[in-house]
């Protein structure tokens, strides 16, 4: 299921606040939900055309990253 | 019993967030709607509002995803929690309608549907946003009780629009066969038209697509976006323009009814084509109010 542990990852932590005390903590976090090098990466420069690259759900990239969206 | 008035209309988190703050010209059109609608239903007085909803990541994960999900709580507290502060309105409680919700969950069954329940659901912009505007939160909390059936909008592959389609006529059939006392029933769909969310296109609005829905709806040709691929909708219109199963389910649920597009906006606040349409039922007897709209039957 492409996309599923980014996803998962994204969920659980579906706030800018969040997402920001995940990247602060970024490889505890990375071996928690099982990512790729290139999912974490994705996730620490907050590259929003990447992440959807990669299969994360659209919705958790919006609710996770919204503070990285212009509108 | 006979659902007695339909409405269809989009939601976004920005259609609550930046009400108050949008250019005028831009919220006009849909205060406008909004008003009428409220009035709509200040005359029908209706006892309980059967939702074509879908969860926004709060109720379900890919864990575990339902195509469709009915909603059998006693309760519903609209928004979840932390959705208040989030989507900048108040959390109130609603009431759920435990007897019809279990009865239609049965009746579909029967029907050849197999839905997941639920006796406790997360609202987010889904149906908070459309109750905002429909019963807003400076007035008394309303009686009007609330049954959600969430359409799985968001986690492809979905249900195809047709099987969505079928689930609003197994609905009506439902509420055709309840033995309970009756209710006086407003069918509402939410969602769509044109978004894209969170994806590359994030912030475009497609309003030559919206147009052609709102047309459709306004004709009665609803049932043509039927033979849509997801890839199509998808492409032309956004992620969020898969959220028009809802609509698509509502129509069927109301059976018969004559359209009443009352207003459109691209509202960019919010990311979203914004419409709403009004649907009076025109095969329920007694119901002086039906009928009183313009355009074609289905």
């Amino acid at each position: 299921m492409k996309g599923y542990r980014l996803s998962k990852a994204l969920q659980e932590n579906n706030s800018p606040p969040k997402m920001k005390q995940f990247v602060a903590d970024l490889e505890t976090m990375r071996a928690r939900y099982e990512l790729s090098a290139e999912e974490a990466d994705a996730i620490e420069r907050a590259d929003l055309t990447r992440l959807y690259e990669l299969g994360a759900n659209p919705y958790l990239i919006r609710f996770a990253f919204r503070d990285k969206f212009e509108n | 019993m006979r659902p007695e008035f339909g409405i269809v209309m989009s939601h976004a988190p920005g259609l609550s967030q930046f009400w108050e703050t949008m250019p005028a010209e831009r919220r006009a059109p849909l205060a406008a709607a909004y008003a009428q609608l409220r009035a709509d239903l200040a005359e029908m007085q209706p006892d309980v509002i059967v939702a074509f909803i879908n969860d926004h990541f709060r109720s379900f994960s890919l864990a575990a995803y339902p195509a469709f999900c009915i909603g059998l709580g006693d309760v519903h507290d609209v928004p979840m929690a932390g959705g208040d502060a989030i989507l900048r309105m108040p959390q109130r409680r609603f009431k759920g309608d435990p007897e019809l919700a279990h009865h239609i969950l049965e009746s579909v069954m029967n029907d050849g549907f197999d839905p997941a329940f639920s006796g406790e659901l997360n609202f987010f912009d889904d149906l908070s946003v459309p109750l905002r505007h429909l019963y807003p939160p400076d007035a008394a909390l309303p009686g009007v009780k609330i049954v959600p059936i969430m359409i799985n909008c968001i986690a492809r592959p979905l249900p195809s629009m047709r099987r969505c389609h079928d689930l609003g006529i197994a609905v009506r059939r439902a509420l055709d066969r309840f033995p309970g006392e009756p209710r006086r029933v407003v069918v509402l769909g939410t969602g769509g038209i044109s978004h894209w969310v969170g994806m590359p296109r994030n912030g475009d609005i497609n309003v030559e697509f919206d147009r052609k829905v709102i047309e459709l709806v306004e004709q009665g040709r609803a049932e043509e976006m039927l033979a849509w691929t997801d890839d199509e909708i998808e492409n032309q219109a956004g992620n969020g323009a898969l959220e028009l199963r809802n609509w698509i389910a509502a129509f069927a649920a109301m059976g018969q009814y004559v359209p009443r597009p009352l207003g459109y906006v691209a509202a960019l606040e919010a990311i979203t084509g914004s419409a709403a349409i009004a649907l009076d039922a025109i095969d329920v007897p007694g119901v002086a109010h039906a009928a009183r709209g313009k355009g074609a039957a289905l």
